[in-house]
């Protein structure tokens, strides 16, 4: 009952900024100007309407920013997403969330962010989807989810700035695929309902930027505490169907003792027409491996190692981007009789991307890429493994009046199965505050066991409002 | 006896257009070549609507859509003419704010621009595509009635120009010219024809029509509120009008100073991202706005 008050009040807060007809009064149209505007014979003499314009479109408003204010700088995210399954005719998601960014400069050399988001989850309410016997655990961790984005105090001096604290690092030059971006987890509990830029989880680091030329970025990290990918348990809407008939007991996860720390360092430049950096990091897998102990099979997080390249070409109305890694040292399952005494093997990938972005005449956003990982010394005793997966991702977007309105249409096809994934989304800015959204997505894939195949029964249409102030 | 003044009346107009032409040009160049300040620091608001016709007034039919950015421009005088460097970031509306752009502008013809956004939920800077210079630029600034074509610079040679006659407009002296783009650069431009009325004492443009590649009226583009700051006219508010679309857009310069000191550091990369470095010396700078 709070929630749907407060969603009200929100709302009613948002929308009548869309319904005036006339959004400002006369009083502050300069009289001296509209007289000297006139110029109705002139302008007629060449076919257009001498017309006076609406001046108020500008007025000064108390609500102007102003970047030099002893506040911190805030902004408030207020959402409600709803999920819904056709098929199994059940609404898997109905999440109303509040987020919290706060900035602020610290004389001229420290700056704080933060960066917060608590949800409200009612598929998980008790009291709300009665019938359901969710287990107990789920209840308790997903109706109220609380999420630390970002915490971290920045010092910047000379060539020199230096972040501590809680934050999301971005790396690699794909916008799809993930080759060289291993540095952050990704929430990947409702799969690919979540954005990718929502899905990045905070980490504890130390990230130290040096600009040693106006071109050139050196950045180096040390991670004390590793997070991994967080999925959808046993229970959860989005689980997917687990598969062993051994018992799991619970994973290995990174410890905060020093012994887990990850070291990234990456070169950026930039020549000419076109972007590169350099890549080298020592990092804890954020997918885990099945270890066997006895007849049991306990998840944990394998070390190995990146070295990677980057680069992006701009070329009249393309942008071409790429981005190859080789990782020394992964950590694969393997079937109960493989030779190895853990059931993990240790392989070297090879992983690649390529693609560009394209604008048309028309105003056209296409995006292309194709990407692979290639396992070298491959074996079929690595569990659900193939020696090389590939992937082709599409995407189309285009804005609509006054960039208010896109559509944006998302295709991934693998050309091991011909399995494919379409991803459609409707976006409408209705003001400034508020944005609504509607889309879904489906996957054609004629078996349950490959990795498009097993996400068809999590296929969904959902919507979203989104008010921002 | 007829003949000879009618001959003489058109060979002497056949004089005088070459040299209404070439004075266009003339005066063209001089506005091109106008000191607009080797730096600029400004605050600027822009907002759109679609409207209505109300007594010859254009009233909005729908709440304006506003953006708020603070942008900085540092010219760089290089061999082949001047570059161009200019960093803005995004202050309102609130889903938006605290993206930036950097933009490396080129003076030799035929090199593209460079261009970089910044969005803290990507995380990362991309490189976007200014477009190429084969085609009509169609996107807009903003999602306003400017489009990019309408922010570029112009080079004197991509068109021919015209002079029609001097009017007083507002209560200034000011040449009516036309242009027309030369056939190689009617390929890329989105407008067939323009016609401005130029402040001949100040050099610029009080009021700007457009057409359309058929010759359809297309914009109309309004400069007031002219003032000079440190020396240089400068046109605070900006109206456009597409006639086409019945949108409207104005443009204002809250707060701008010119011919700042802004360090070449600040326009990289590293302001898109080093929010300490950022903010600390934007602060400076806006100290100086007016």
């Amino acid at each position: 009952m709070r929630f749907g008050l407060i969603f009200l009040l929100v709302l009613g807060y948002a929308l009548p900024l869309h319904s005036q007809q006339e959004a400002f009064p006369d009083s502050f149209v300069e009289e001296a100007e509209v007289a000297g505007l006139d110029d109705s014979a002139a302008t007629a003499e060449f076919g257009f309407e001498e017309l006076e314009p609406e001046m108020a479109l500008v007025a000064p408003e108390a609500s102007d920013p102003e970047t030099t204010s002893s506040l911190p700088d805030q902004r408030w995210t207020f959402q409600h997403d709803a999920t819904y399954r056709p098929h199994q005719q059940r609404t898997v998601s109905n999440r109303l969330s509040l987020r919290l960014e706060l900035e602020q400069l610290l004389g001229k050399h420290a700056f704080l962010r933060f960066d917060g988001k608590a949800a409200y989850n009612f598929v998980y309410d008790r009291f709300v989807f009665t019938e359901r016997n969710y287990p107990e655990v789920i209840r308790e961790k997903y109706r109220i989810h609380r999420t630390w984005r970002e915490g971290y105090l920045q010092l910047s001096f000379g060539s020199i700035s230096l972040k501590l604290g809680q934050q999301i690092v971005v790396w690699g030059k794909s916008d799809a695929s993930v080759v060289t971006d291993l540095v952050s987890p990704r929430d990947q509990t409702e799969w690919f309902s979540t954005p990718v830029d929502e899905a990045r989880l905070g980490q504890r680091m130390f990230v130290l930027d040096f600009y040693p030329a106006p071109n050139q970025q050196l950045t180096l990290i040390a991670n004390p505490d590793p997070q991994v990918n967080a999925y959808a348990p046993t229970g959860h809407e989005y689980a997917l169907v687990a598969s062993s008939a051994l018992t799991i007991l619970p994973e290995q996860r990174p410890g905060f003792d020093g012994t887990d720390t990850e070291y990234g360092l990456r070169w950026g430049f930039t020549a000419g027409g076109s972007d590169f950096s350099l890549l080298a990091a020592d990092l804890v897998d954020n997918d885990y491996v099945l270890a066997l102990e006895g007849l049991a099979l306990r998840p944990q997080y394998q070390r190995f190692r990146m070295l990677g390249l980057g680069l992006n070409v701009g070329s009249g109305k393309f942008l071409w981007k790429g981005e190859i890694a080789a990782y020394s040292g992964k950590g694969f399952t393997t079937t109960a009789d493989s030779a190895e005494p853990d059931g993990i093997a240790e392989r070297d990938v090879v992983a690649a991307a390529l693609g560009f972005d394209y604008t048309s005449a028309a105003n056209d956003q296409i995006t292309l890429e194709a990407s692979n990982h290639h396992i070298r010394d491959w074996h079929s005793s690595l569990t659900n493994t193939l020696k090389n997966t590939g992937n082709v991702l599409l995407s189309w977007s285009r804005d609509f009046l006054g960039e208010t309105l896109t559509p944006e249409y998302a295709f991934a096809w693998e050309p091991n199965n011909g399995d494919s994934l379409h991803q459609l989304q409707l976006s409408y800015d209705w003001n400034d505050a508020l944005t609504l959204k509607f889309g879904g997505f489906t996957i054609l894939a004629e078996k349950d066991t490959t990795t498009f195949g097993r996400f068809k029964p999590l296929r969904q249409v959902q919507t979203q409002m989104r008010v921002v102030f | 006896m007829p003949r000879f003044p009618f001959a003489i009346l058109l060979a002497s107009l056949a004089l005088v257009q070459p040299l209404y032409a070439e004075e266009a040009r003339v005066i063209m160049q001089r506005v091109l070549d106008r000191d607009n300040g080797f730096s600029e620091v400004s605050r600027t608001k822009l907002a759109t609507c679609r409207y209505v016709k109300k007594s010859k007034r254009l009233v909005c039919a729908e709440a304006p859509r506003v953006k708020v950015f603070e942008s900085v421009r540092k010219d760089f005088s290089v061999a082949d003419g001047e570059d161009s460097k200019s960093v803005m970031i995004l202050r309102k509306p609130a889903g938006e704010k605290g993206i930036g752009f950097l933009q490396y502008d080129y003076e030799v013809q035929g090199r593209d621009s460079d261009q970089w956004m910044y969005l803290a939920a990507l995380g990362k800077v991309k490189r976007i595509i200014a477009g190429s210079d084969d085609e009509p630029k169609t996107g807009s600034f903003f999602g306003s009635e400017i489009g990019y074509e309408d922010l570029e610079a112009r080079h004197l040679d991509d068109y021919t120009y015209k002079l029609l006659k001097t009017v007083t407009y507002r209560k200034r002296s000011c040449w009516v010219l036309e242009s027309k783009p030369t056939p190689e650069h009617a390929r890329k431009s989105n407008y067939s024809r323009s016609i401005q009325w130029i402040d001949q004492e100040r050099l610029l443009s009080l009021k700007i029509l457009l057409y359309d590649r058929k010759g359809q009226p297309a914009k109309q583009i309004v400069s007031t509120n002219i003032e000079q700051i440190g020396g240089i006219w400068i046109a605070r508010r900006t109206h456009v009008n597409n006639v086409q679309t019945r949108r409207q857009t104005t443009m204002a310069l809250e707060s701008v100073a010119l011919n700042i000191e802004v360090s070449d550091e600040f326009l990289t990369q590293r302001t898109l991202t080093d929010s300490a470095f950022r903010e600390s010396i934007l602060q400076d700078l806006v100290r100086t706005l007016d």
